[in-house]
């Protein structure tokens, strides 16, 4: 009969759970590693895409007038400076990674990215629950 | 396999049985609280794990399968809720495969509940997750880092109590396979 002998945290213990919270950012970094290739920025307007690999600035007229300048540099982008009342759009600072966001709620704007891997045009559901 | 004297098998089929309705109780506090760490339907946070333990530690490997496996069974026929079984279900043998190669000296000899604990619900979360990509698609994986964290935090939990419990519920090395009381 194979017991256990102890009954309290023993030092393994502790290490199975260094190890085990070691692998949360581990499979966070495997997983989400890949960079974008073009950004999609959307706005009560309508919806641009602009590619990553070409340096430009341009400003975006959001919901109530209000505009954002968004800077496209080295693969990344990122809103330098904005109308609106928070900043927060301001504050999240560069996003190059498909699936990051930035997102403007007082103008209704949304910068996101997308990878080369995903169908052109079609609108892909990634899971169906239920 | 040693043989059993007619006490023993009914004293460890009643333990079986309380151990599968410990389990029961779990899985019904999972489905009614909100207490899925992932966004995901019929992702569970794996709580029914300590009575799978407690009978897998108190007599074997086989009687841990019996108890998981009735557990899912009675979970599915109670709640019918289809995902949940598959997922429980691959979570469930992603825990008995982990039982059996943890249930060594070298391992039990240098761990307490807590460290079993916390790799059997990083087992069961990942064997959820995996059905979810057979059933779903591969972007369940996108939920790994989460996975870990919440198995961390389950885990630890279920580990503790069970090192409380482990005097209740283990048996005692001098007497006929009876805990202390």
């Amino acid at each position: 009969m194979i017991l256990l002998p102890h009954h309290k945290l023993t030092r393994y213990d502790v290490l199975v759970l260094i190890l085990i919270a070691l692998l949360i950012p581990l499979s966070g970094i495997l997983l989400f590693r890949h960079s974008g290739s073009v950004c999609v920025v959307t706005c009560p307007a309508g919806e641009v895409r602009y590619s990553l690999s070409e340096n430009r600035t341009f400003t975006v007229e959001g919901d109530g007038e209000l505009c954002l300048i968004i800077t496209i540099a080295d693969g990344a982008v990122s809103v330098t400076s904005s109308d609106c009342p928070d900043g927060i759009c301001v504050r999240t600072g560069s996003i190059s990674r498909t699936g990051e966001s930035i997102v403007c709620v007082p103008a209704k704007t949304v910068i996101a990215i997308e990878g080369a891997s995903t169908d052109k045009g079609v609108d892909r559901a990634d899971f169906i629950i239920g | 396999m040693r043989t059993l004297s007619s006490d023993n098998k009914i004293s460890r089929l009643t333990a079986d049985a309380l151990f599968v309705a410990t389990a029961l109780i779990f899985s019904y506090v999972e489905a009614v609280f909100p207490l899925s760490p992932l966004p995901l339907p019929g992702f569970r946070a794996g709580l029914a794990n300590i009575a799978i333990l407690g009978a897998c530690f108190r007599h074997s490997l086989w009687d841990g399968a019996a108890v998981s496996l009735c557990r899912i069974v009675l979970q599915f026929l109670l709640f019918a809720n289809p995902t949940s079984f598959l997922f429980s279900l691959g979570g469930g043998v992603c825990v008995l495969l982990l039982l059996f190669l943890l249930k060594r000296p070298c391992f039990t000899r240098r761990c307490s509940f807590i460290g079993v604990s916390v790799l059997c619900a990083a087992a069961h979360n990942l064997g959820q997750i995996l059905a979810g990509c057979l059933l779903l698609s591969t972007a369940v994986l996108a939920y790994l880092p989460a996975l870990f964290a919440a198995s961390l935090f389950y885990g630890t939990l279920s580990g503790i109590l069970l090192n409380l419990l482990a005097p209740a519920i283990l048996p005692n090395k001098k007497s006929n396979s009876k805990p202390n009381q």
